[in-house]
């Protein structure tokens, strides 16, 4: 019997070529949308720099001057702002995480994010001794679910709190990001991957926390008063990157 | 990692329907052909089998409409086979048979056997001068014309069947919509397959074949209980050309309760596999055509792509859920005022473009495409656009329960049931 069936290379051929067009072209444009995103957290580090500079150059006057004219300058005055910039940046960090979590310009970008972070929180912890008054922050360090499964509940309970007390600062520090800064940092108060979910309030080292509840009996003082809810409320996973 | 399933699957997706869309293009007069102004040549003898099984409700619609086919009288016979019902469709015949003017139907009343051995019956026992051979579900119905416009498909000496364009009777509730939508995305797919001759089916409703059909490669098996799709495998092994009919609407009745509905996918999906197994020998080798070489293989994709798909969305919707109970383990009753930062999702500088989100959009474009034309081709009227939004948002959660079901059955070599 003759064979009807007819089967046309050509065509494969063709549909494959287009399909394969279709496909680079979408590889292409996400690619560069994805640098169009890029540039912007770029730009948000640079603002961030910036004013670490400014806070800085703001300190070395500071010692010039006594503590109780610190509310003269501007940049340690508007230590919220810089708050708010560096929960910016996490925001959009966290969010092309969840696009490409393996991009290297990702990885890269919160590489740069962590060094302004610990940059910030020297800053303030100088202030804040020259001054003599009680610090009011957090240090945080968590990890992926392999190494920490209990660090999704104290990142929400963190979020939660500080969206409650706007003078609080967290910390937030991912002991899965390949960067030594970070474990010689959490070595200073002897955190390895098996203390985690690990705060670090007031000098103390506190594992193992995660309810709101049991976190906040542990802020000071300082941290509660002035307490308003106008500040911006960040997301979820601030304080957890690099989840899943 | 997760993602290269995802990604090898929207690049066959849309792999497939390039081609198709290749197809239509240059097939295009084929494909949107009528049968306007053309008249067959002359009437064959045509012998029409109605197997039927408890369908006492609606086999004298069946059988109305079957004598109301614009056919001359003397050319056309019905059997109309009781295959053992339960119920009084034996009676509802007999009653009708008064009616039957011309003295057309036949009755037959035998033991249930399955839907095979009653549509055998009828070829072994017909008059041997009948040309063509049709079978129509007692649970469907003809148009006037309908048996025409197909006879004229035959013209075509090489054409061995032909199929009927199903379309769904009057539905009466969203489920039976969205089967409408189903069959008339169907009604275009069919088409662009019979102009490629990859159809895989020949429906139960009122598909016609050359008797030679039978002759050289032999009667109807159960194959699974589906075995309209197995002799289709079987004429296609055989190198027989089957084409889709132009204006040969047939209406049909669909099930109007999910699990009835789940009952007869599962018959189907588990039909295809069973078969295309059976068939196996002529999957991929380009000497079968683009059955063999695309209508086959693409099933077996869709099957495991919409799995796969189901299996990643229940895994996410669990990730979700499990995150929700350590969030209120957390926070205990504040949950509530917690914010999920809807703000950050619908931000413009955050608008996904993941190179799978963007790749999805043309897919999903010509898919709609798809659907909309096939509800033109269909004789339902626009006002039921509507249907079509009911289509793509609820069947999707469907389909993967007889999937998953017919995989599971295949797999431990379980049997399905015609109900």
């Amino acid at each position: 019997m003759q064979n009807n069936n007819n089967y046309n290379y050509r065509r494969y051929f063709v549909a494959l070529v287009l399909t394969a067009m279709i496909f680079t072209t979408g590889f292409l444009a996400s690619n560069m949308l994805a640098s169009k995103k890029l540039e912007s957290v770029k730009n948000v580090e640079d603002n961030i720099s910036l004013s670490i500079l400014s806070s800085e150059t703001e300190y070395d006057i500071l010692k010039e001057i006594p503590c109780d004219r610190e509310g003269t300058l501007p940049n340690i005055k508007n230590s919220t702002t810089l708050n708010a910039e560096i929960g910016r940046l996490a925001e959009m960090l966290e969010t092309l995480e969840s696009n490409d979590k393996n991009d290297a310009r990702i990885i890269a970008a919160k590489k740069r994010y962590t060094l302004l972070l610990i940059k910030d929180f020297l800053l303030s912890k100088r202030i804040s001794e020259s001054c003599k008054t009680k610090p009011t922050f957090v240090i945080y360090f968590y990890g992926n679910e392999d190494i920490c499964p209990e660090c999704v509940k104290t990142g929400a309970a963190l979020t939660s709190l500080r969206d409650d007390y706007e003078n609080m600062r967290v910390y937030a520090f991912d002991m899965n990001l390949d960067l030594p800064l970070i474990k010689s940092f959490a070595n200073i108060y002897n955190i390895n991957n098996q203390s985690l979910p690990a705060l670090v309030i007031d000098k103390k080292v506190y594992g193992g926390l995660t309810t709101k509840d049991e976190i906040e009996k542990l802020l000071p003082k300082e941290i509660k008063v002035n307490n308003t809810t106008t500040t911006p409320k960040t997301s979820l996973l601030n304080y957890n990157f690099n989840r899943s | 990692m997760e993602q290269i399933p995802v990604y090898i699957f929207t690049f066959i997706a849309l792999y497939a329907q390039v081609y198709l869309i290749i197809v239509i293009f240059e097939e295009w007069d084929t494909i949107f052909t009528t049968t306007k102004g053309k008249k067959i040549s002359h009437y064959p003898q045509v012998v029409i089998a109605v197997p039927c099984w408890n369908e006492e409700r609606t086999v004298e619609k069946t059988l109305v409409s079957l004598l109301a086919l614009n056919y001359p009288k003397d050319k056309l016979q019905i059997w109309v086979v009781n295959d053992g019902s339960k119920d009084n469709t034996l009676k509802a015949i007999r009653d009708f048979k008064e009616k039957d003017l011309n003295n057309q139907i036949r009755i037959i009343d035998k033991e249930n056997g399955g839907k095979h051995t009653a549509v055998n019956y009828v070829l072994e026992n017909m008059d041997k001068n009948t040309e063509i051979f049709g079978c129509l579900d007692a649970d469907s119905f003809v148009f006037p014309d309908t048996l025409q416009n197909m006879l004229l498909s035959f013209e075509d000496k090489e054409v061995m069947a032909v199929t009927p364009m199903l379309i769904v009777r009057q539905p009466k509730n969203i489920l039976q919509a969205i089967q409408s939508v189903e069959y008339n995305f169907g009604l275009l797919l069919k088409r662009v397959f019979s102009a490629i001759n990859g159809i895989h089916v020949t429906p139960g409703p009122f598909s016609l074949y050359r008797k030679e059909v039978f002759e050289k490669i032999g009667n109807f098996r159960n194959a699974h209980n589906t075995e309209d799709m197995e002799l289709t495998f079987r004429m296609q092994k055989n190198f027989m050309k089957i084409v889709s009919g132009v204006d040969a609407y047939v209406e049909t009745s669909t099930p109007d309760t999910v699990y009835k509905l789940y009952k007869q996918r599962l018959r189907w999906t588990q039909g295809f596999m069973g078969n295309s197994i059976d068939y196996s020998d002529m999957i991929l080798r380009p000497k079968y055509g683009n059955v063999a070489m695309l209508t086959i293989p693409l099933g077996w994709i869709g099957i495991t792509m919409v799995l796969y798909m189901a299996g990643y969305w229940l895994y996410s919707i669990f990730n979700l859920l499990r995150n929700m109970f350590y969030n209120w383990q957390a926070l205990g009753f504040d949950i509530f005022t917690y914010n999920f930062s809807l703000q950050t999702l619908l931000s413009n500088i955050y608008l996904e473009t993941g190179t799978l989100n963007l790749i999805s959009i043309p897919v999903l474009v010509s898919g709609l495409i798809f659907i909309i034309t096939g509800h033109y081709m269909s004789l339902m009227d626009s006002r039921k656009r509507r249907y079509i939004l009911y289509f793509l948002f609820l069947w999707v959660f469907l389909v993967p329960i007889w999937f998953a079901k017919a995989a599971w059955n295949t797999v431990f070599k379980r049997a399905n049931q015609w109900r």
